[in-house]
């Protein structure tokens, strides 16, 4: 079961096969039967394509990257149950998101850059903004004489949430009626869109990919903080550096994926656990995978959410779902664990 | 190595960048329509709008509706397309209607209109809005003539109404929803300038309310004003199971209130009432029945 | 700068460090530690033995003096060159997540390893030579949480050995272990230095077991040095009345090094 170079990209491998395949399949499958469409109206069913393809790969990585930064934060916190939903992070970029949603006037939203083809959203800034206070504050309050106690990660995320749930409550209330529905149901998490977003989607794209890149170059260096910053440091890793560096990459990442689909939760909970189980701890091949992994798991998911007929419950978000999953998994994940002892900061 | 410093140097640049960058063209919905060719088909994911077109005659080619378009029965044939929050893109594509009418802001929708669907997004709210939506909807789908009938007719409906009330006393009325989640002190009344405020004052009655728009109020509030009559406006499809009784019962205890002391808390399940569209007259006359039942019986047999 | 003729692994001269308050936790602390030499590092608890491994972790900075590793400060190498050279053990060290045996081991290549931590088959060699060296090779497989603690210090010592580092500082390794396997931990510590002249600095309480396998003691009290030397020198019951302020009966083995009996009838 050691770790070699060749298993490595053989997994690798596979999960990108298993990446194309899913992703292929969520072009094809949903409510609508898209060969009957191809000859009957040639118009509908490329527009139909045009929109699973944006959505299909906002999934994509909005999974890999909320699995990615789950992972980054469990070996940054040494704490398994660290996720940006359960952090605050993807509240705190909620409140950036509908902040500057409410207050800027429509045409600030976006900015476009035709040249390029690239969409600059103020949300998405905002977003990411927040994340990084967020994750800065729940350290600062999470920690004692220098020490992260595990439990009291979580229970500063919980009192976190509970802040900016009350803040973004507040926040609709003052909306008004219109606004106040777009917020709540975009606060269940979906990734649809009557927009075309290929802009901001290309934007998001690279800062996902770059902070996904940074991730997997610092894997080994997770696995090294798995066993505390002093042993980490003892074995040539600049903790600090490190530490902040993935911290703030973490927040992009977690802060994108909420401008882009709103906060969808335990994608990063779920996603790194199950290839834990499987595929062992090791970050040089869990990093990577759960970036594969958390597209596929969101793809499906969303897909999932398509096929429920509208007349049902129309268009369920895609958070709901991952969160109904989450939570149970959460629970059993805590009574599961053991407090890691002497867990360094 | 990566610095923080840098990065919140990077983001106030682009956040500064993204600012400057504003710009005002409008990314709200074309307000005037294009003249010909009138629009084919429609999709209608607002009840009124639906209930609209088909009393405009253009029922057959209304081809989708939201889930709580419920009205005429002819409706309920359609697929369902959407709700108040969200639209099912993809049979929307296959329908290809050449118009939808959206109940929320959209800020745009650039997927529908790239399939030549054009979205409509009209403010509802009073008896004007209501001459402006069948007015736009007739020119739009090429139906004036019918478009002009049913203002006609609904301003008759109306007029009606206000002679019926006229030389009453107008009755002080707080027209309230109710509390369907439970138990809060908080009432939601309906306030000034809204279209069961317009009902209400053609129907002889006064709002109690003298603010403008829907609004939360303390029963405290409620209290010092001293309604005669309260209104619980539920709609049937809000939640059937539940009995008038159970309704009235959460204003038992507020004995003085004039409207609860003297047993005038009245409970209506006309789904109609809150709704601006082209059964406005009934949803008058039903105040009116309510509020003034002698008047009510007296143009009824005039109608006769 | 200069460097002693014949460096020692490790020299610590005139060091000292606060934690504020005007209290210094270590002031004036000089000792060092040879080539192939075996130390172990005793005192009272609050003495400020774990501040000076801290120090010569470069956990923290000195407020005075300097350390020097081969001769050199040890400031001014890379971190990675550093970690070369000087491998740390603690007193227990469970990591976060799931890690077989191997792979930890394998986590003391990574100062050798380029940034991505691709372990080549030489690393791999090592690695297991490594858990071979400290009778360990049966575990490779297991998973960390499934040893004992023993097995698991062995483990974590075979990382340390997979390092390369020249020189040991172990920081209380034997505190969860039962008697045998502390006695086994310090005697493979003295083979290690003995037969492949790796040089251990051991911090320990246990004040017998150092004494019976360590080349030299060194005895901190109140952040100051008190003795060094050999053990017999360093344990008399003169010393260990000053240093724990408790009388004590000290006995030779046959082999010359002290054994300490406290009194426990003054207690």
């Amino acid at each position: 079961m050691s770790f070699t170079v060749r298993r490595y990209f053989l997994i690798l491998a596979a999960a990108a096969v298993l990446w194309l395949a899913v992703a292929g399949f969520s072009l094809v499958v949903g409510a609508e039967n898209i060969w009957q469409l191809r000859d009957s109206q040639p118009d509908a069913f490329n527009q139909i394509l045009s929109s699973r393809l944006e959505r299909t790969l906002t999934a994509a990585l909005v999974g890999a990257a909320l699995a990615a930064s789950g992972v980054a934060f469990q070996a940054l916190l040494r704490n398994p149950l660290a996720e940006p939903y359960i952090l605050g992070v993807s509240g705190g970029a909620s409140l950036g998101v509908i902040l500057a949603t409410v207050l800027l006037p429509v045409s600030c939203l976006t900015f476009t850059i035709p040249a390029l083809g690239l969409t600059l959203s103020a949300a998405g800034l905002a977003g990411f903004l927040m994340a990084l206070v967020t994750v800065g504050a729940v350290y600062l309050i999470a920690q004692r004489h220098g020490r992260l106690d595990p439990y009291r990660l979580i229970l500063t995320g919980v009192i976190v949430n509970a802040f900016f749930g009350a803040a973004i409550m507040l926040t609709a209330a003052l909306a008004g009626d219109r606004l106040r529905n777009e917020i709540i149901y975009w606060l269940m998490g979906g990734l649809g869109s009557l927009r075309a977003r290929w802009g901001e989607l290309a934007v998001a794209a690279l800062v996902i990919l770059a902070g996904l890149a940074v991730f997997v170059y610092q894997a080994a260096g997770f696995n090294l903080l798995s066993f505390g910053e002093d042993v980490a440091a003892s074995l040539g890793l600049h903790v600090e550096r490190r530490r902040r560096s993935a911290f703030v990459v973490a927040s992009l990442l977690a802060g994108v994926s909420v401008s882009l689909a709103g906060p969808i939760g335990f994608v990063g909970l779920i996603v790194p656990h199950l290839l834990r189980m499987i595929f062992g701890s090791d970050h040089r091949l869990l990093v990577p995978l759960s970036i594969f992994g958390g597209a596929i798991f969101l793809m499906i998911g969303d897909r999932l959410v398509q096929l429920v007929p509208y007349n049902l419950v129309g268009g369920l978000p895609v958070g709901v779902v991952t969160a109904l999953c989450g939570v149970p998994f959460f629970i059993l994940l805590m009574r599961r664990s053991r407090t890691p002892q002497g867990a360094a900061p | 190595m990566i610095r923080p410093h840098r990065y919140i140097i990077t983001c106030l640049a682009l956040v500064l960048f993204a600012l400057a960058g504003c710009r005002h063209d409008s990314a709200a919905l074309p307000a005037q329509p294009a003249k010909p060719p009138a629009l084919r088909t429609v999709v209608s994911l607002v009840p009124s709008v639906t209930e609209t077109l088909f009393a405009l005659g253009v029922g057959d080619r209304v081809v989708g509706r939201s889930r709580y378009c419920l009205y005429p029965p002819a409706a309920l044939a359609l697929p369902v397309v959407g709700d108040a929050l969200n639209v099912d893109l993809e049979r929307l594509l296959v329908l290809k209607p050449d118009l939808i009418v959206f109940h929320t802001r959209v800020q745009s929708a650039d997927r529908l209109t790239a399939a030549g669907i054009r979205p409509l997004a009209p403010h509802i709210e009073t008896v004007d809005d209501v001459y402006a939506v069948i007015d736009l909807l007739g020119r739009e789908l090429g139906v004036e003539p019918a478009a002009k009938t049913l203002t006609a007719r609904l301003t008759a409906e109306l007029a009606a109404v206000r002679e019926a009330a006229s030389g009453t006393d107008p009755v002080a009325t707080l027209i309230t929803f109710p509390d369907t989640i439970g138990g809060g002190a908080e009432i939601r009344a309906v306030g000034r300038g809204t279209f069961l405020d317009q009902m209400l004052t053609l129907a002889g009655g006064r709002n109690v309310v003298s603010t403008d728009s829907y609004h939360a109020a303390s029963i405290e509030t409620v209290v010092t004003w001293q309604p005669e009559v309260i209104i619980i406006s539920a709609p049937g499809d809000i939640d059937p199971g539940q009995s008038d009784e159970h309704y009235r019962a959460a204003w038992s205890r507020w004995q003085s209130i004039p409207a609860v002391k003297s047993g005038h808390v009245y409970v209506l399940r006309q789904p109609y009432l809150t709704m601006p569209g082209p059964r406005m007259g009934e949803a008058a006359r039903l105040l009116l029945a309510t509020l003034h039942p002698d008047r009510a019986a007296k143009l009824e047999n005039a109608a006769k | 700068m200069t460097a002693p003729a014949a460096p020692n692994a490790l020299e610590v001269r005139d060091l000292g460090f606060t934690y504020g308050q005007g209290r210094f936790a270590l002031s004036g602390v000089n000792f060092s530690v040879a080539p192939g030499e075996f130390v172990g590092l005793l005192g009272p608890n609050g003495s400020g033995k774990s501040t000076l491994v801290k120090l010569a972790m470069r956990l923290l900075p000195p407020a005075a003096g300097e350390i020097f590793i081969d001769g050199r400060r040890a400031g001014d190498y890379r971190l990675r060159d550093y970690a070369r050279r000087v491998a740390y053990l603690p007193q227990e060290n469970r990591p976060a997540f799931a890690f077989t045996v191997l792979e930890t081991v394998l986590m003391g290549r990574s100062p050798h390893q380029g940034a991505m931590g691709f372990e080549s088959a030489a690393d791999l060699a090592r690695a297991r030579a490594a858990l071979d060296r400290v009778d360990a090779a049966a575990f490779a497989d297991l998973f960390l949480d499934e040893l004992s603690g023993g097995e698991r210090q062995r483990v974590m010592l075979a990382r340390a050995l997979a390092q390369e580092a020249r020189l040991l500082i172990l920081d209380e390794p034997a505190s969860f272990l039962d008697l045998r396997h502390q006695y086994e931990l310090y005697r493979l510590l003295r083979d290690l230095a003995r037969a492949e002249r790796r040089s251990c600095l051991c911090v320990g309480h246990d004040l017998n077991v150092a004494a019976a396998f360590c080349d030299r003691l060194v005895l901190l009290c109140a952040g100051r040095v008190v003795a060094a030397g050999p053990p017999a020198e360093v344990l008399t019951a003169a010393k260990v009345r000053e240093v724990y302020e408790i009388d004590a009966d000290v006995t030779l083995r046959p082999d010359g090094r002290p054994v300490v009996l406290p009194r426990i009838e003054q207690l």
